[in-house]
């Protein structure tokens, strides 16, 4: 097991993003403010206004859990493909790295953490917006926040995994083909008891389902069947996916 | 670890699918020499460093960097080597401060330690000044120069250099040989590839030549010269004409030995008299007397080769 054998050293390779990303902030969080905010008022007031309420709740506070985990999903997607592409491909950052004490399994687990803090970034802003506009009124609807962590490793592993089979830039295309329309299919701005009992069961089988399914338990304060397994699943394979993207990595980077 | 050599290979084979890298190579790098890898492209030089630098797994053999085992030791390894990688990969988003404090840090560096080594090397090589400056702004030079710094920040006993002057101009060229002589001189093993064959007799103690993923030919480049060469070699370019014929009757006999490459034909003796006294004959050629050089052993061992291969 790769995972096992991580230590201390991944923080080099977090902090060397870090460093680059204080240098632009003021680039690298406005566009992450203003895009989840217009998406919340436009489905929230706009769609919600014809929508009015679903399983019980107003659709604002039903999509409100859809834009967060989108946008929580899209930032370590981006972050893990394009942006660690080009560190690893163009600026020989990894190789860069490797060449130190730090093994590829600590660069992969960086990078994916760092991905991951990408998107809490951006959906701490949203959260602090949403209690601001008082679609949450409630302390639980905080305990959503960690899940939205972990939602946000699961996501950027999966994504450097891409990244570390990628030879060119234009292979993300293929992995953004199936990320978007997932994206809306995935109990996102819709429930998913509409679609076939066949695809229901394969969406569920899609990380993405279980994050968004808890995450809007919480923040509606309604909660949901099989809570806790849910929470599990995501759990589980946050880490079988770390373990995959450190391996793939290391594949790539050791020949 | 002290009585042990830096580097120990023993019958190291690394094949990628199904071409053969490295197909058994033996070489023992003792403590503080300076040992250049030379061979065509292809020939497997960078795929040794790779292995070396335990960036690479062999498919067979065994390998010993500072008595460690790379399969195990990784870690333990790369602390105590520097790598001055063939093309940039220098931070270009840092500055040229930054990436020094970055790389100190990769090596769990403490902060001060990092800034008092960052200042030294980046005097060592001569661009203390541009400390401030982002690498985009730096010259090729520059940054290649950078990139020794970096790879020193750690104080390795092993430095590997990629082909460490590949495309600088004579003066940078000059300054990076002066700075490498001097860390040997501090007891740093060298490693290095090169195709530059004025860099291997300068800076190089012992050199191996490599062609199809094996060594060819191995020892002191002054002592590969007089064994396969001699001392002195008359160049005489031939133009396509029918010359060669007349060079080799006019040197019948004589202690040398006659080979053409393309349009030119060499001539190579142990004694220049042994040159001069055939000079006349060719005159008309306008050759050129010349001491040899590693080159001409170079050419003469990979030379056919590469005509076949390219």
């Amino acid at each position: 097991m790769h995972i096992a054998k991580l230590n201390r050293f991944w923080i080099y390779v977090w902090l060397r993003n870090f460093t680059v990303y204080r240098r632009s902030w003021k680039t690298n969080v406005l566009p992450p403010f203003v895009q989840p905010v217009s998406l919340l008022l436009i489905m929230g007031l706009g769609v919600g206004h014809y929508v009015g309420e679903i399983d019980g709740m107003p659709y604002l506070v039903f999509v409100t859990a859809g834009i967060l985990v989108t946008e929580s999903m899209l930032r370590a997607a981006f972050e893990c493909t394009y942006s660690s592409f080009y560190r690893m491909k163009y600026q020989n950052t990894f190789d860069a790295i490797i060449s130190t004490p730090v093994t590829p399994d600590e660069v992969a687990f960086g990078e994916v953490m760092w991905g991951a803090t990408k998107s809490l970034i951006s959906s701490a802003v949203l959260f602090v917006v949403m209690f601001v506009i008082g679609v949450f009124d409630h302390p639980l609807a905080l305990a959503a926040f960690p899940v939205i962590v972990v939602g946000g490793v699961n996501f950027a592993a999966i994504s450097l995994i891409v990244c570390s089979r990628a030879k060119e830039f234009e292979h993300f295309q293929f992995f953004f083909a199936v990320l978007f329309p997932l994206i809306f299919l995935c109990g996102t701005y819709f429930p998913l008891d509409r679609l076939p009992f066949g695809m229901q069961c394969f969406l569920w089988l899609i990380p993405l389902t279980s994050v968004v399914d808890v995450i809007r338990a919480l923040v509606s304060g309604t909660g949901t069947e099989w809570f806790a397994w849910k929470l599990l699943y995501v759990f589980a394979t946050t880490i079988a996916l770390l373990e995959i993207a450190m391996r793939s990595l290391a594949n790539r980077l050791i020949d | 670890m002290g009585s042990e050599s830096a580097v120990e290979a023993v019958d190291l084979v690394k094949h990628f699918g199904p071409i053969k890298a490295v197909d058994g190579i033996s070489c023992e790098v003792p403590h503080g020499v300076s040992f250049g890898f030379l061979g065509p492209n292809g020939a497997g030089k960078t795929t040794v460093m790779r292995l070396i630098c335990c960036l690479s797994v062999p498919t067979r053999g065994s390998l010993r960097v500072l008595g460690m085992d790379p399969g195990k030791d990784a870690r333990k390894i790369k602390q105590n080597i520097g790598i001055v990688p063939q093309h940039s990969s220098l931070d270009e988003d840092l500055t040229v401060q930054e990436n020094l404090m970055l790389f100190a840090r990769y090596h769990s560096i403490p902060k001060a330690e990092a800034k008092r080594r960052a200042a030294e090397f980046l005097d060592f090589v001569k661009i203390a000044d541009r400390r401030n400056a982002r690498v985009p702004e730096l010259s090729g030079g520059m940054q290649r120069r950078l990139l020794i710094a970096r790879a020193l920040i750690n104080r390795p006993r092993i430095l590997v250099l990629d082909e460490p002057t590949t495309g600088l101009d004579p003066q940078v060229r000059h300054l990076i040989w002066r700075r490498l002589r001097a860390l040997k001189r501090q007891g740093i093993t060298l490693l290095m590839t090169t195709h530059d064959m004025d860099e291997a007799e300068s800076i190089c103690d012992e050199i191996v030549i490599m062609n199809t993923g094996k060594v060819i030919e191995r020892g002191a480049p002054q002592d590969l010269v007089r064994r396969h060469i001699g001392r002195f070699t008359l160049e005489v370019p031939v133009n396509g004409g029918d010359a060669e014929g007349t060079i080799r009757a006019s040197f019948e006999g004589s202690a040398c030995r006659v080979e053409r490459f393309g349009d030119r034909v060499y001539v190579y003796a142990d004694r220049s008299e042994t040159l001069t006294g055939g000079m006349e004959a060719v005159a008309a050629y306008d050759p050129i007397l010349r001491p040899s050089t590693l080159e001409d052993v170079f050419l003469k061992l990979t030379g056919r080769e590469l005509s076949q291969g390219a």
